[in-house]
């Protein structure tokens, strides 16, 4: 049996990556389940999804905490989660990320075999909007010989109306032919991150209380972000509503009525660029500027 | 005193704190910081469980920077009548200042209001505590993944009255929260919309001075559960004001009085802007529609004395 983990953010479709594979292993006469991890996710936050693909009948029914295989959709996320936990260290990572190797070893602790591909370039280029599961699967199969490139293909063809399953299509070959893969490196255990400890009910105060108000801004949303809104202060007008209008108070404006951009909490939801009067406010594609 | 709000003396503290958890676009969100800052600080939240509580409270972390309790779901006007209850008894008794303000804030979604917590409310109203009861309408149980709730339009497709070949979404139609809320005979009830931010914080800073319950009814937008892109939330907002989908009004101790749009524009044009809640309406459907908000528009003029 292989046991595979995603790792996305909400709206990217580590579910659906997940789903495909497992329709397409049935099909081809294998065992399969996928199940999303169920917390409160919220597009564009961190988000989970399991895999299990064998020969023989299935019978554990739980999250996957030991996986084989870690898919990581959006590689922002190495650098807040843990992703590599529990990876088997002859397992494999997969990873959509323009990083390099040695940053991906730094930042995941993981020595084992890494396939890593440019999904959102090929997203980009093959669908049009910034959703990497399709690319992602291409880039497993590449990597894990998991199923036949074609299985996958026949799943998106019943997914998707004949366009998109097309669009698809390509976005999966071309993921296929342009994956990287590195062989296993010995690094040192220092890279290590340590999972972080999760909290249980016995460190909670009685009635829940929590004692910090406004202990959210710990919470970096700025990295939920897939465009950002960029500033062009000489078209600003300094009438503020790109600052009344931003859900996540992410807009201040300045004494001499400009305005800041705080891009630690930004979302890049992109109603600040549609709201403004003056044209002064263009979304780019991507999280950081370039 | 009532404020009225602008650009320039709107209140520049955060008291719904950046890091929350509404998804990319969330104007319910955006509904409650604007809300929150009318509010300002003296005053205790309760709020049921639903979007806005599971966004806001990540445990151990919260984005409140006012005090704050999670109700159950059903019972949000009930837990603001009983904290509203306890502090003047506590006023009273001399624990707490008699002339510290403290303002009761109850808020919950839609479901949380024209369904479950329905009833609590309707308690509290007729016991005539003084509170304000926030409604925010994002028009379906969005939190568990986009199920109809009463205040659900007709059309809407949601994961229970989905869209297909045998059915074309929503059958019934959004029940009339706030006109319900009038006949309970309240001294403040209105309508209020993010979209229109100065206007939904002068409401609200208006609903923090009544003596009594207080009722606002808060349109919502909702990428996620409406499937739009979220950067458009807040127009589809002003659209559901400007076709008379969602008009902005207010009855204070039983006077109406509404924004009235001069020229109202065709539903079809907020029903067919990018929500794929409504992809799937006929020609027939829109106009079905189109007939009961002209005919829902009509009467509320007359209510508000406008012929
Ligand atoms: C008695 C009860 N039934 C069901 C639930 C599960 N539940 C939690 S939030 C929610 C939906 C809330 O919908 P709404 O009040 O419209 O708020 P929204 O999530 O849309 O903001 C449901 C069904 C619950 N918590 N308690
Ligand atoms: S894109 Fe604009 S409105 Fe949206 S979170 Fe960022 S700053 Fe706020
Ligand atoms: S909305 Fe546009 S013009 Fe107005 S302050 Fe913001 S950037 Fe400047
Ligand atoms: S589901 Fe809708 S209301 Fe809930 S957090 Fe997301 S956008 Fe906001
Ligand atoms: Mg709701």
């Amino acid at each position: 049996m292989q046991e595979i983990r995603f790792h996305g953010r909400g709206g990217q479709g580590a579910v659906t990556s997940a789903e495909v594979i497992a329709e397409a292993a049935i099909e081809l006469g294998l065992w399969a389940q996928s199940m999303p991890s169920f917390g409160p996710e919220r597009r564009g936050a961190p988000v989970l999804a399991y895999l299990r693909v064998s020969k023989e009948p299935i019978r554990i029914r739980a999250e996957v905490a030991k996986p084989d295989i870690v898919v990581v959709l959006d590689d922002s996320l190495i650098f807040t989660i843990d992703v590599a936990s529990g990876l088997k260290a002859d397992g494999l990572l997969v990873i959509n990320s323009t990083q390099s190797e040695d940053i991906i070893r730094k930042e995941t602790g993981f020595g084992g075999k890494i396939a890593r591909i440019e999904a959102l370039k090929i997203a980009m280029e093959c669908l049009g909007v910034p959703i990497t599961n399709t690319t992602m699967i291409g880039a497993l199969i590449k990597a894990s010989g998991i199923i036949p490139l074609e299985a996958a293909q026949k799943q998106l063809s019943h997914r998707f109306n004949p366009k998109l399953a097309e669009k698809n299509a390509t976005a999966l070959k071309k993921a296929f032919e342009s994956t990287t893969i590195y062989a296993p490196k010995k690094i040192s255990a220092a890279g290590k991150k340590a999972a972080a400890k999760k909290a249980t009910w016995r460190d909670i105060l009685p009635g829940a209380l929590v004692e910090n108000p406004g202990g959210s801004k710990a919470n970096l949303t700025g990295d939920w972000r897939s465009q950002m809104p960029v500033y062009d202060k000489e078209k600003c007008s300094k009438c503020g509503l790109c600052y009344v209008f931003c859900p996540d108070a992410a807009i201040t404006i300045r004494d001499d009525k400009y305005v800041d951009f705080n891009y630690d909490y930004c979302k890049g939801c992109g109603i600040c660029a549609m709201e403004c009067p003056a044209d002064a406010i263009a979304m780019e594609a991507g999280k950081k500027k370039k | 005193m009532a404020q009225k709000y602008n650009i320039k003396n709107m209140p520049r503290e955060e008291f719904f704190a950046s890091g929350h958890r509404g998804c990319v676009g969330c104007c319910l969100a955006l509904a409650v910081r604007l809300a929150a800052k009318a509010l300002g600080p003296d005053i205790i939240v309760v709020n049921a469980t639903g979007c806005l509580e599971i966004i806001s409270s990540a445990y151990p972390e919260t984005a409140w920077e006012v005090p704050w309790i999670h109700t159950l779901f059903e019972n949000t006007a009930a837990v603001a009548s009983g904290v509203e209850a306890a502090y003047k008894v506590m006023k009273r008794k001399g624990y707490f200042p008699a002339d510290r303000p403290v303002k009761i804030v109850a808020m919950a979604g839609d479901g949380g209001t024209a369904d479950i917590g329905f009833q609590a409310l309707s308690g509290a109203l007729e016991r005539g505590h003084e509170f304000v009861y926030i409604c925010y309408d994002n028009e379906a149980y969005m939190n568990t993944g986009v199920q109809r709730s009463g205040a659900t339009p007709y059309g809407a497709s949601t994961t229970t009255s989905p869209a297909g070949k045998a059915s074309s979404g929503q059958k019934t139609w959004k029940k009339n929260m706030p006109l319900i809320a009038v006949a309970h005979n309240i001294p403040y009830v209105a309508t209020a919309n993010p979209s229109y931010p100065f206007d939904l914080m002068n409401k609200v800073s208006k609903a923090k001075d009544v003596k009594g319950p207080a009722y606002i009814h808060v349109f919502a937008g909702c990428p996620t559960g409406w499937r739009s892109p979220s950067d458009t939330p807040v127009e589809l907002g002003k659209l559901a004001t400007q076709t008379g989908v969602f008009p902005l009004y207010e009855v204070e101790n039983g006077k109406w009085t509404m924004k009235v749009e001069s020229q109202l524009k065709p539903v079809k044009e907020y029903l067919t802007a990018s929500q794929g809640r409504y992809k799937h309406l006929s020609e027939e459907t829109i106009n079905i529609i189109q007939d009961r908000v002209t005919r829902e528009y009509a009467e509320l003029k007359s209510r508000c004395g406008i012929v």
